[in-house]
This record gives C-alpha cells, sequence and structure tokens, in this order.
C-alpha cells in the first residue's frame, strides 16, 4: 500500500480542479501553481525511484494501491510494475517540460487550456498504473473527452472539423475498447485484470478470439494505424503546437502502453500468435508505417508532415512489439524514448519559429531559419536524429529496430525500416532547404524592425519557450551518447512482458 | 545485446595503424592545400575537418560493427558540411547518395550480426560477401551504384574532392580487405567493368575534375580486382594500389584546383604549358601521372605488378589486365599532353607568357603538393618500406618483366594518341545527377504509357524531388477521399476479421 502512486493520479487532477478558484483570486497567480504543482509531481516520481531503487535493479519492483481499502477481486486497485514505472517517468518528465513551454508559449484562454492539459495529465497517469479494466476505459474516455477541446483550441474552421473527427474516431475506439470489457466481464465474471488474466484461459475458444480482436481493432484505432488513421494528421497540425507535442510525442505512448499491457498481460498473445494474428499486426503496421512515410513526402504544411511521420515511426513500434521476441521489445522501447523525445522537441521549436507566420504551409517557411538561429539549428539536430545519424538517439534505436526484425527474420520488416530512413531524409531535407532559402525583404519592411524583435514579446517567456527546445536537443544527443543508461529499465521490463505470471502472482497473491 | 567490451572495441594492429597514418598524411596535404584556396568559412572547414579525422579513424581501427557504422556516419556528415558552403545543391545530393550508401550497408551489418559475426572479421559464406560489396558498393563507386561519382567530384571544391576522391572511396575497399580472404568473382568482375568504364569515359572528358573522376572508378576498378584474386600478391597489389592512388589522386585535384583558378577554366585545352606558368604544379602533375601509368620508381608500378601476378595462371584475365594497363597511360598520357606537352618546342612562342599570375597557392599548397610527391617517390623507390609491414615472405618475381612490359604498353600508347590526334572532342557541360534520373524517369514513363505535367514552378526542387512528391500525391489522392469512406474503413476491416475468425479458424 505505497500512497505515492496514488498522489501520482490526484495530484494533477486537484490541480485542474483547484485552477478555476485561484482565478477568481487572481489570474497571474496561475502559472505560479501550475508551476509548484508539476514540480510536486516530479517530486513524487523522482521518490518513488529512489525509495525503491535496490528493488528497480534487481527488477522486483512491485507496488499497490487499493482504492478504499477493499480488496483484490472485489476493488479497484493501482500497480505499478516495472512496465508501469517505466512508461509512468516518460509521461511525468515529457509532461513537465511541455507544461512549462506551455507557460511561455500559450497567450489567450489559459485558465482552460491549463485544467484541460491536467485533465489529461491525470487521466494518462490513471490509464499507466490502474489495475482495473473498466477504470481503464474511464481513464481513455477522459483523456479524448479533454483532448478534442484542445485539438480545437485555436477555434477557427479547420481546427474545428479536426476536433471533431477525432472525437468521433476517439469515441468509436472507446466504444470497442468498452464491448471488450463488457465481453471479458460477462465471461470471466470480474473486471480486474489480473484475475481476467487468471480465468482467461477457461473461455470458449470463439469468445476468446471475439475478445481479443475487438479489442485489436480499438487499440489500432487508437494508435492511428493504417486503415484507421485518417484523424491523425488532421487533428495534429489543426492544435497549437504544445498539444501537438502532447498528442504526437506522448499519448501515443500511453496508447501503446494499453495496447502491451491488455495483450500480453490479461489476454494470452499465445493464442493470437497460435491463429496467426500477430502476422497481420506485423504486416498492417508496417504497411501503415510504409504510408506515412510516403504520405509526408507531399505534405505541404510542416506540422502535418511531422504527423505522417509520427505515423510511419509508430507503425514501426507497433510492428517491433508484436514481433514477441526479446530483441523486439528492446529496439521498441528504445525507439519509444527516442520518438517521444525528438517528436516532442521538433513540434515545439516548429511551433515557435511558425508563431507569427501567417500559416504553416511550406510557402510561409521559406526563410525562417533566419528568424532565431539557434532555434534553427536545433531543428536541423532533431530532424537528423529522427532520420538516424549518431551519436543522436534516433541512430541506436534504429539500430536495435533492425536487429529486432533481423533476428526474428522478418527481412521486409527490416527493409521497410530502411525505406522508411531514406523517404524521412527527402521529406525533412526538402523543409530544411526551404527554410534556409533567402528570402528578398523589402527595404522599408526592414527599417520597420519588424524582423528584428523577439517572436514572443514578453522577454520571459521567450527565454522559456528558447531554453525547453534547447534542453530537449540536449537531451536527445546525450541520451544518444549514454544510450545504455535504459539497459537496465528496459531489461527489467522484457521478462515480465514475455510471461505475465508473475504479474498475476503479485497482485493475487497478496 | 552486443559486444561492447570497451577494451575490445579499437585494434591497433600494424594493418590499421599504416591506414590511419595514410589517411592522417592524406587529409592533412588536403587541409594545407586549402588554407590558401578557400576564401571563407576556414574555421568551420577545419572543425569538420578534425571530425572527419575522428570519423575515419574509428571506421579503420574498431573492431566492433556499431562504432564502425557510426564513424562511417560522421565521415558522411562531416563531408557533406564541407561542401555545403560552395554549392548547396550538390550537398544534398550528396547526402542523399551517402546515405542511402550507409542505410544498405546497415541492413547488411545487422544481417551479418544476427548470423553471428558480432565483429568485424572474415565472412565466410560468399553470398554475404557479395551482399557487403553492394553495401559497401553506393560509397566506394563500385560499378552500378557507380552513377554519383563524376558529377559530385568533379562539383565540389578542390580540396573536398581530393578528400572524397583520395581518401573517402578507400574506406570501403579497407573494410572489404578485412572481410574477403579468398577469391570472389563478383569482385573481379565488378573490378573489370569499373576499369573499362572508367578509362574509356576518361579518354572523352574535357573538363579535367570530370576526367580525374573517372578516372578514380577505373583505379578503384584495379583495387577491386586485386582484392577479388584471391591471392597474397593479389591483396600487396590492392594495399600498394591504395596507396599509390590516394596519394596520386589528392595531388592531381588539389592541382587541379589550383590550375583552375589560375587558367580560370576547367577545360584542359585552355590548360597549356603548365610548366611555364606554374612550374611546382607541373612537375607534381607529372610525378602523379606517371605513378598512374606504372612507370618504375613510382609506388604505381609496384601495385600494377603485384596485381598482374596474381592472376599468372589465367590467361584471359592477364591479356585484360594488359588492356586496362594500356588504357590507363593512354588517358593519363592525353592529360599529359594536352597540359605539358603540347607545342613543347611550339611553333607559338608567345601561348603561355604571361603579365602576372592569376592565382598563387602560398606555402602551404606548395608544401602540400611536394610532400605528396615525395611519397610517392619513396614509397617507389623503397617498396620494402610498406611491403613488410605485411609480409615476411619474399617477392619472387623479377622486376625486369614488369620493365619490358612498361615500355611496351607506352610505345603502343604513343602510337594509337598520335594517329588519333590525341583525341581532341569536343567540350560539353558537366554532367548533372539530375539527369540520370530525368532519364530514367522518362524511361519508366514512356513504358508505361503515361503523361504527367511536372510541377517545375518551384524554386529549388530538383527534378528527382518533384517527380517523388508527384508520385506521392498520387497515391494520396487515391486513398484520401470522402469522410464517410474513411470510416467505413472500420466496419468493413472488423467484419472481415470477425468473419475469419468465425469461419476459417
Amino acid at each position: 500500500m505505497d500512497i505515492n502512486i496514488l498522489l501520482l493520479v490526484i495530484i494533477p487532477l486537484f490541480t485542474a480542479f483547484m485552477i478555476p478558484l485561484i482565478d477568481l483570486i487572481h489570474k497571474s497567480i496561475r502559472k505560479y501553481f501550475v508551476f509548484v504543482s508539476i514540480n510536486v509531481e516530479a517530486f513524487i516520481a523522482i521518490r518513488i525511484i529512489l525509495n525503491n531503487f535496490d528493488k528497480i535493479k534487481n527488477s522486483e519492483l512491485f507496488l499497490d494501491y487499493h482504492l478504499g481499502g477493499w480488496i483484490t477481486p472485489y476493488g479497484i486497485n493501482l500497480i505499478m510494475d516495472p512496465v508501469a514505472l517505466f512508461f509512468s517517468t516518460l509521461i511525468t518528465f515529457s509532461l513537465y517540460f511541455i507544461i512549462v513551454y506551455s507557460i511561455g508559449f500559450i497567450g489567450h484562454h489559459e485558465g482552460k487550456y491549463y485544467v484541460l492539459l491536467f485533465l489529461i495529465f491525470a487521466a494518462m497517469q490513471g490509464t499507466i498504473l490502474t489495475g482495473d479494466l473498466f477504470n481503464m476505459y474511464v481513464f481513455i474516455e477522459l483523456i479524448a473527452v479533454t483532448s478534442s477541446p484542445l485539438v480545437a483550441f485555436k477555434r477557427d474552421q479547420n481546427s474545428t472539423e479536426a476536433a471533431i473527427k477525432y472525437l468521433i474516431y476517439s469515441i468509436i475506439g472507446g466504444l470497442f475498447f468498452f464491448i471488450g470489457v463488457i465481453f471479458i466481464y460477462f465471461s470471466v465474471g470480474t473486471l480486474n485484470m489480473a484475475e481476467a488474466a487468471a480465468n482467461f484461459g477457461s473461455i470458449g475458444f470463439r469468445m476468446q478470439l471475439f475478445i481479443i480482436t475487438t479489442f485489436l481493432v480499438s487499440f489500432l484505432i487508437k494508435l492511428g494505424i493504417f486503415p484507421f488513421h485518417f484523424w491523425l494528421p488532421k487533428a495534429h497540425s489543426a492544435c497549437p503546437s504544445s498539444i501537438s507535442a502532447l498528442l504526437s510525442g506522448v499519448l501515443l505512448k500511453v496508447y501503446l502502453y494499453t495496447f502491451i499491457r491488455i495483450l500480453w498481460t490479461v489476454l494470452d498473445y499465445n493464442i493470437i500468435i497460435d491463429i496467426g494474428l500477430d502476422v497481420f499486426i506485423i504486416y498492417i503496421s508496417l504497411f501503415s508505417s510504409l504510408l506515412g512515410h510516403i504520405f509526408a513526402l507531399q505534405a505541404d504544411d510542416i506540422k502535418r508532415m511531422l504527423a505522417f511521420s509520427t505515423i510511419g515511426h509508430i507503425g514501426m513500434i507497433t510492428a517491433a512489439i508484436a514481433l514477441n521476441t526479446k530483441a523486439g521489445f528492446y529496439g521498441a522501447m528504445l525507439h519509444i524514448i527516442a520518438h517521444l523525445l525528438m517528436k516532442s522537441g521538433l513540434f515545439l521549436g516548429v511551433g515557435y519559429l511558425i508563431n507569427y507566420v501567417s500559416g504553416h504551409k511550406i510557402e510561409d517557411f521559406t526563410g525562417i531559419a533566419y528568424r532565431h538561429k539557434g532555434i534553427f539549428i536545433s531543428i536541423i539536430v532533431l530532424s537528423f536524429g529522427m532520420i538516424g545519424i549518431p551519436p543522436i538517439i534516433g541512430f541506436m534505436s534504429k539500430w536495435y529496430i533492425l536487429l529486432g526484425f533481423l533476428e526474428s527474420q522478418s527481412y521486409l520488416g527490416a527493409a521497410l525500416v530502411i525505406v522508411g530512413s531514406l523517404t524521412a531524409v527527402i521529406y525533412y531535407m526538402r523543409y530544411i532547404a526551404r527554410a534556409v532559402q533567402k528570402v528578398k525583404v523589402e527595404p522599408d519592411l526592414k527599417n520597420r524592425g519588424i524582423f528584428n524583435k523577439p517572436i514572443i514579446s514578453t522577454f520571459y517567456r521567450e527565454r522559456i519557450v528558447t531554453a525547453i527546445i534547447y534542453l530537449f536537443t540536449f537531451l536527445v544527443v546525450v541520451t544518444g551518447v549514454g544510450f545504455k543508461m535504459f539497459d537496465i529499465p528496459i531489461n527489467s521490463m522484457i521478462p515480465e512482458l514475455i510471461d505475465s505470471q508473475e504479474y498475476i502472482n503479485h497482485i493475487l497473491g497478496l | 545485446m552486443d559486444v561492447f567490451d570497451i577494451s575490445e572495441i579499437f585494434l591497433y594492429n600494424d594493418f590499421n595503424i599504416f591506414f590511419v597514418l595514410l589517411g592522417l598524411f592524406v587529409t592533412a596535404a588536403t587541409s594545407f592545400a586549402a588554407y590558401d584556396y578557400l576564401k571563407e568559412n576556414k574555421f568551420w572547414y577545419y572543425i569538420l575537418n578534425i571530425f572527419y579525422i575522428l570519423g575515419f579513424f574509428m571506421v579503420i581501427t574498431t573492431q566492433s560493427w556499431f562504432v564502425f557504422i557510426i564513424g562511417w556516419e560522421i565521415v558522411t556528415v562531416t563531408t557533406t558540411f564541407m561542401i555545403i558552403w560552395s554549392d548547396k545543391k550538390i550537398a544534398r545530393q550528396y547526402f542523399l547518395v551517402q546515405f542511402t550508401g550507409s542505410s544498405i550497408l546497415l541492413y547488411v551489418i545487422l544481417l551479418a550480426f544476427s548470423m553471428g559475426y558480432k565483429t568485424i572479421g572474415v565472412i565466410d559464406e560468399t553470398w554475404l560477401q557479395s551482399l557487403f560489396i553492394i553495401g559497401v558498393g553506393m560509397k566506394s563507386g563500385i560499378f552500378g551504384l557507380h552513377f554519383w561519382l563524376p558529377p559530385i567530384h568533379s562539383k565540389a571544391p578542390a580540396p573536398v574532392s581530393a578528400v572524397l576522391s583520395g581518401w573517402v572511396v578507400k574506406l570501403g575497399f579497407i573494410t572489404l580487405l578485412k572481410i574477403i580472404a579468398g577469391p570472389n568473382q563478383f569482385l573481379v568482375i565488378l573490378g573489370f567493368l569499373m576499369i573499362f568504364l572508367g578509362g574509356i569515359k576518361a579518354l572523352l572528358q574535357t573538363d579535367l575534375k570530370v576526367l580525374l573522376a573517372y578516372s578514380t572508378i577505373s583505379q578503384l576498378g584495379f583495387i577491386a580486382v586485386g582484392i577479388g584474386s584471391g591471392s597474397t600478391y593479389g591483396i600487396v597489389g590492392a594495399i600498394f594500389h591504395i596507396v599509390a592512388h590516394s596519394l596520386a589522386k589528392t595531388n592531381l585535384f588539389i592541382n587541379s584546383g589550383f590550375l583552375e583558378k589560375e587558367y580560370k577554366s576547367r577545360t584542359i585545352y585552355d590548360m597549356n604549358k603548365i610548366w611555364k606558368r606554374k612550374p611546382v604544379s607541373a612537375l607534381t602533375v607529372i610525378i602523379s601521372l606517371l605513378s598512374l601509368m606504372g612507370t618504375f620508381f613510382l609506388t604505381g608500378y609496384h601495385s600494377k605488378h603485384f596485381i598482374k601476378y596474381a592472376f599468372k595462371g589465367i590467361d584471359y584475365l592477364k591479356i585484360l589486365l594488359h588492356g586496362a594497363s594500356i588504357l590507363t597511360i593512354l588517358y593519363s598520357l592525353r592529360l599529359a599532353w594536352w597540359l605539358w606537352l603540347k607545342n613543347i618546342f611550339g611553333k607559338n612562342k608567345k601561348e603561355g607568357e604571361i603579365k602576372k599570375r592569376n592565382f598563387s597557392p602560398g606555402e602551404y599548397g606548395y608544401s602540400a603538393i611536394l610532400f605528396l610527391s615525395f611519397a610517392l617517390l619513396f614509397t617507389g623507390i623503397v617498396p620494402n618500406y610498406i611491403y613488410s609491414r605485411f609480409f615476411v615472405e619474399d617477392i619472387s618475381f623479377h622486376f625486369l618483366d614488369g620493365f619490358i612490359n612498361y615500355i611496351v604498353y607506352f610505345i603502343i600508347a604513343i602510337s594509337i594518341l598520335w594517329r588519333l590526334d590525341w583525341i581532341k572532342t569536343k567540350e560539353k557541360a558537366a554532367p548533372e545527377l539530375d539527369d540520370i534520373f530525368k532519364k530514367v524517369n522518362n524511361f519508366l514513363y514512356k513504358i508505361s504509357g503515361k503523361f504527367l505535367e511536372y510541377d517545375t514552378g518551384v524554386f529549388f526542387e530538383s527534378y528527382l524531388y518533384n517527380s517523388i512528391y508527384n508520385i506521392s500525391r498520387g497515391i494520396y489522392n487515391f486513398i484520401y477521399t470522402d469522410f464517410q469512406i474513411q470510416l467505413l474503413w472500420i466496419p468493413t476491416l472488423l467484419m472481415l476479421l470477425y468473419m475469419w475468425i468465425t469461419f476459417i479458424i
């Protein structure tokens, strides 16, 4: 019974509800309150790691909290095992940086923005930490409901269209998840994940397949894999840039966590291997990855291009996870970290540069490198990382994913990864070359001094925003050189993924 | 997950140290030559040079595949940035080509890694060796993947061309030396194709740097033939030829930069009587060309002789090698004629006299080319200096065999050239990488019978990018239709999955 896990979920929720009250007192206290709250959250996350450090090193970590004191089959429990710890830490720290960026970046409707953002934060932590199926469904729906207004934040036609499309797809995905949960309850009689996992083998074969297929379609919709990806480019490009970084970088990783948790721990992945459905998952993810890279080639808008690139990479990660081998998991987890850092950094950097340009089409991108050379160099470094050039972490994760594919003799998958990074060179270079192009400025415009002003008018806000982008670049290079530091966390996750018996024993045995 | 013991990553045996020192020597020479040649961004150029040295150090001395590919990517990125200040388009094309090569190489390395070859060493399976040849091929100009070499090496600024053509393309062959231990037919065939293709094209060129680029392809063919022969003499010959060609080609490219600045044009017909205007350049160009031809007392002689001796039993290959040597002498002598010897006893005494020099290489430039020529002479006169590092056996053939061969080639070459009036062809524009893609694309579209409008209004986009953009836009428009049809995918796929698990499983 470790209350720190509960605090990880409660603190963002509390902040979200307190912000309107703080607004009543004085509007400018809001950002300080937000900053204090994310610091407390980060402190609690660090405290969990430090308190259990030797257990983490021996990969025996297992913390839990029973809500309301109800014992296991009857109540909801929050579980932290190595997988949950990994994802939860990633979410906490990346959201820390994104929220600090937002303090500097968002200039209007901040109250609504922070409330929604903290609700998403609480929902994401809840999804990762929960041990109960219906609780997970509630949190997933909360994410969908609170992120749609954030997509429509700019209140113009394009954003509203994008938000409606996103909401429809999310609700449909949630609906299939709900159908799966109902059928598990109907067959097994319990909603607790460990109990369902223990009794899953005793259901009839047809019912098992039906549940697996329904959950699978739900995850494919949420992750943006090929036939169901139509919401992704529009949603990720119509929202303000910090929300793009959140949706594209962080949120998809939470859905990857649910993908792993449900298909490996609750349902039995060996059934999927027996009927050959894993081949289907691998091939459709690889095809989706290829299409994502091809569509990025023709994207005229930089944020759409980055969104298509996300489809490409998430397809690759899903295929690597579906291989069900040690090397595959290793590569996929390393690529989750790499893609999170690089894509968030790219969205944040690009958002800053195009802030006061009229649109984000490629024509508006001309000559933008000279607005702020430092940030543009960061964008070049992050793009090199996405392509896969050492010493940035994108290269190391590409190496391990390729190794994962080749060790399980999936030569086509490895070839598609290579083709993906080659097309990535073409579409990233297109925008970089466009940005470096020199633009002729009329002399009277130049005299008016527009081009010498900083992009965000308040001094400290500009500093915060540029500092966060530099921080992402620094992290990307440092984790690239020291990528072995992720060896212990990732290797402690892998035995538990391949064999879920320990998870069940820990929960039911208690 | 992989071999990562830090004490075993780098291996400092004689072989590696020798090549690192050779690379350092060649790179130092180009840095010296660049001191007075480049006018701007010198500081960043030298910083990039330092990282480039680090890169190829990692490539040559490492035993771990991981560090190897990291080193090679560092070489790619730094050489791209070295080109970027003179011509952005060439830098983009060069980066794309090199990255394709790196990607193929990464695939093949990981294939070997997953098969059990965890360190760089001899690979037994022939098909895996052939895959490695293809992987290294794009970066080292092997036939079939060599199309990028003449456009890019000729348009880069002269010291960077020297670096690229003199050392970067050799890195692939140094790796092949470590991997291939026995005879490899694929490499021999490719090598001969490279020699003849490069040589014949070099005979027809009028632009000095394009000629040198084709000559690079030709000489790399010799190295490939030497490695593929599988015998000790072949490998010794390949190593000697790597030394000879690096020194000679670096020298020639640096001098091409000096000559271009002096005569203000790149055509070889405009550069005449260089021994009057630039005597030091003239001397060093002659020494390098003589080494390429295989004159005795220069390193090229030893390398060609060793490679010929490696095929001592196989007659038709020996005839091909004789032909290759004649071809090399043909184009080198043609170049020497147009630069040096034309009108040497001339009717027109005024030609070549100048009032003032356009360009002076400066003391660093002079020292660079003189040191390179001296190294050529040294390794030629004292071949044991290199030979004794690798082998302990005695050389068992006589030097004079090669001497007689050389005189025969020389006489044949001079008579052919005299007949053909020293092959003065028409001047044409330098080759562009874009043209190759245009031809391929037009061919494909003629076959498919379609006709597409190309959007050429966008500034800065080349033909390749436009065609890729149009193809992907076609696929996009095909898939993205109505919102309702997009939503329709969900129930379609769901029904298909349900029917599959109901009826088929």
